[in-house]
């Protein structure tokens, strides 16, 4: 195609042209006519000495004038809209990009000066940029702690004295809410808890150990209540749902300038009093203003939600979605920035430091410790990312469909990185061949249980992300039992697990559940590996068959 | 009506409900507690007992269907595939908070008897029907591997 002249010499020749043909008709016009003139009707001229213009004189004076005039006024006019015309698409492409529609692009049919080209160009270009690394919404469904052992409990009234033996994580808290619920003083109740047989959040409520008690009181005999799963999954209480937006800003060499996290979700305090829409410092604190990438431009939002369930803490709570969106995103802006993930991870994090989140103006809760005893360092982060990479021989050449994912992620004062590896048939079934997680929870006394909730904490975030979710339907939970809400299996879990311990004299930090939050992303950051599909709702699957759902045709 | 079941080599004598699942006569009226409940639908594997030596959900199996069989439990399991099981399940520290380990044995303690080599795929097979939600998978095939080596 050609290249259109620039503006500058259009502009130019154009003048020019104008003059040149504005004096060549006014001349040639002038000979032609008094030439006419001559020939056919002499006696309109005047004497040949007098230098007024006659009647004829002015007639023809103006008949020139408006020929150039009309001449003058098609060139300006073409000029014009060589100009406004791209300047006008431009703009209206520019309001479409501000009120969100980044798919917006600047068409122009006519040939356009060469700046204006270039403009229409670069706006495209930018658009296209945006577009691709600007957003990253996510969302999850609502999910249910569950743990393997229902909710269970035995009461004994005498008359004046209440006893329970229930499988609650909050003896205490027990107490004071029978206390309340049976209107009784607490000095006269005893709540013995049994072993629990799993929890995960779940037991620290004790609706079902009133229910024992009351009945207990009502029938004067001692009552052992347990839930069926269907009570259970349909009455539970639930780990939140929630979006989330991130966008983000890359310089000409891709390195990330501005961040912009947005997270909803209805808060967990929604639970206790309904008009509750505003999630607390506790929950952005956990993966969302702890944020801990190098970044001069940073910006966390938080939205209103009102809840839909009775929202309740599940392993890693809040942690689990904010983890998920920007690990996820950061492999986004990797793959933008046409970067290897693991690389652009460490880019992200910045060079090693301590990160006060209050210094940035968030209100932060630290897990109840002190930030001098227990930072945030992002070398301890860098560290096992490094580590966890090392271990999963990162880099390393990968068959048709097989993938690798990293995450990192800080939480109840612990760090954990994530390397997960996926195998991606053609039809999507999905097989997780190796999962590698590097851990720092400072000192450590006991290793084989750390070992044993780095492998169950992951395991417990991979089924979640890939299975778990909690519908409901006409005012109910659609989920009953297992067939309809779906753990992994053996045969589904990883074939191969490593787990290394970072040695450290730092005070100790949790381990039950920091290895939860890295698993998701670290599983949708595998699959775009393997398949270049990027995967931002969960669940993955579901609770029917063992495929991913993939789009025919590359979403990268 | 009373009935006889074979529990563990005993003879003991049960007057349960017509239909009454196998689990709640072993917890409710043998007190064999270690059989537990997890979902009444066969669907967890924790409530796995025995009978004639094949792995069965005792949440779905009617007691009254089993006059003539041989029930064992996780109280009454013996043999060389269940210490082998025993002693690689200690070893290898595998349970966590422990609910569905007693169904996990069950299972595994049923697979190195049919087959005492057990390769990756057949602990799959064998061991996909007990959930565990603190997910002690890659223990429990670390177990069996140990235990299967031990045999």
């Amino acid at each position: 195609m050609r290249q259109p002249g620039s503006l500058g010499r259009q502009l130019a020749f154009s003048m020019v042209t104008v003059t040149v043909s504005m004096v060549l008709l006014t001349l040639v016009g002038f000979y032609m006519t008094y030439w006419l003139v001559l020939k056919l009707a002499p006696s309109l001229l005047g004497p040949e000495d007098s230098l007024i213009p006659n009647g004829a004189d002015i007639a023809v004076i103006i008949v020139m004038s408006a020929l150039g005039l009309v001449i003058a006024s098609r060139v300006a006019f073409r000029m014009a809209v060589r100009i406004v015309e791209p300047v006008t698409a431009v703009a209206h492409a520019a309001r479409l990009v501000a009120g969100g529609d980044l798919s917006a692009r600047v068409t122009t049919g006519r040939t356009s000066s060469g700046e204006m080209t270039v403009l229409v160009d670069d706006f495209n270009a930018m658009a296209g940029r945006l577009e691709r690394m600007a957003s990253d919404a996510v969302a999850w469904n609502a999910q249910i702690a569950h743990e393997l052992e229902p909710p269970s409990a035995t009461a004994e009234w005498d008359g004046d004295r209440l006893e329970c033996w229930a499988c609650v994580q909050d003896p205490q808290g027990t107490r004071d809410t029978l206390a309340e619920a049976l209107g009784i003083d607490k000095a006269n109740i005893k709540v013995t808890p049994t072993w629990l047989g799993g929890a995960f959040g779940r037991k620290s409520k004790p609706d079902f150990v009133v229910e024992a008690a009351l009945i207990a009181r009502e029938i004067g005999k001692p009552v052992k209540v347990t839930w069926t799963r269907e009570d259970d999954i349909r009455h539970g209480y639930y780990h939140s749902v929630s979006a989330q937006y991130c966008e983000a800003g890359l310089d000409e060499k891709g390195k990330c300038t501005a961040w912009l996290h947005r997270t909803v979700f209805p808060p967990i305090s929604s639970t206790f009093d309904n008009s509750v829409t505003e999630p607390s410092d506790g929950e952005m604190s956990m993966g969302a203003t702890d944020m801990p990438f190098a970044m001069p431009n940073l910006q966390i939002e938080s939205g209103n939600a009102r809840s839909h369930l009775r929202i309740g803490w599940l392993r890693s709570v809040a942690n689990v979605y904010h983890a998920f969106a920007v690990q996820s995103f950061a492999a986004e802006l990797a793959h933008a920035a046409g970067r290897d993930q693991k690389d652009y991870l460490l880019e992200l994090i910045g060079p090693a430091r301590k990160i006060d989140p209050a210094a940035e103006g968030a209100t932060y809760g630290n897990y109840g410790a002190e930030l001098g005893e227990y930072p945030i360092d992002t070398g301890r982060l860098r560290q096992v990312v490094e580590r966890a990479a090392a271990m999963a021989k990162w880099g390393r050449k990968l068959p048709k469909g097989r993938g690798l994912g990293i995450a990192a992620h800080r939480s109840f004062l612990s760090y954990v990185a994530t390397v997960v590896e996926v195998a991606v048939s053609a039809d999507g079934t999905l097989t997780i061949p190796g999962v590698w997680v590097a851990v720092d929870a400072g000192t450590v006394i006991n290793p084989r249980h750390v070992r044993a909730q780095m492998e169950g904490g992951t395991i417990y975030g991979l089924s979640n992300a890939l299975y778990g979710a909690i519908t409901a339907k006409d005012g109910a939970v659609v989920q009953d039992n297992f067939p309809s809400w779906r753990l992994m299996r053996m045969g589904e879990a990883p074939r191969a697990f490593e787990v290394e311990i970072v040695a450290s004299d730092a005070p100790p930090g949790g381990v039950g559940e920091p290895p939860t939050p890295p698993a998701a992303p670290a599983l949708a950051n595998a699959i775009f590996a393997a398949t270049g599909h990027r995967l931002r709702t969960l669940p993955f699957i579901g609770a029917d068959g063992s495929k991913l759902a993939l789009p025919t045709k590359q979403s990268a | 009506m009373a009935i006889s079941l074979k529990v563990n080599g005993k003879p003991r004598t049960v007057d349960a409900a017509p239909g009454t699942p196998l689990l709640w006569v072993l917890r409710d009226h043998l007190g064999l507690t270690g059989t537990k409940f997890g979902c009444g639908a066969a669907q967890c594997g924790a409530c796995t007992v025995h009978v004639n030596g094949e792995p069965t959900r005792a949440c779905v199996t009617p007691h009254d269907s089993l006059a003539d069989a041989e029930i064992v439990t996780i109280e009454g399991v013996s043999g060389a595939a269940a210490e082998a099981i025993r002693n690689a399940w200690i070893a290898k520290d595998v349970p966590q908070c422990g609910y569905c380990q007693a169904g996990q044995i069950m299972s595994a303690t049923a697979l190195l008897k049919s087959n005492p080599a057990p390769d990756d795929a057949a602990i799959d097979e064998a061991m996909s029907g007990n959930l565990c939600r603190c997910a002690t998978y890659m223990s429990i095939r670390r177990a069996i591997k140990e235990a299967a080596a031990t045999l």
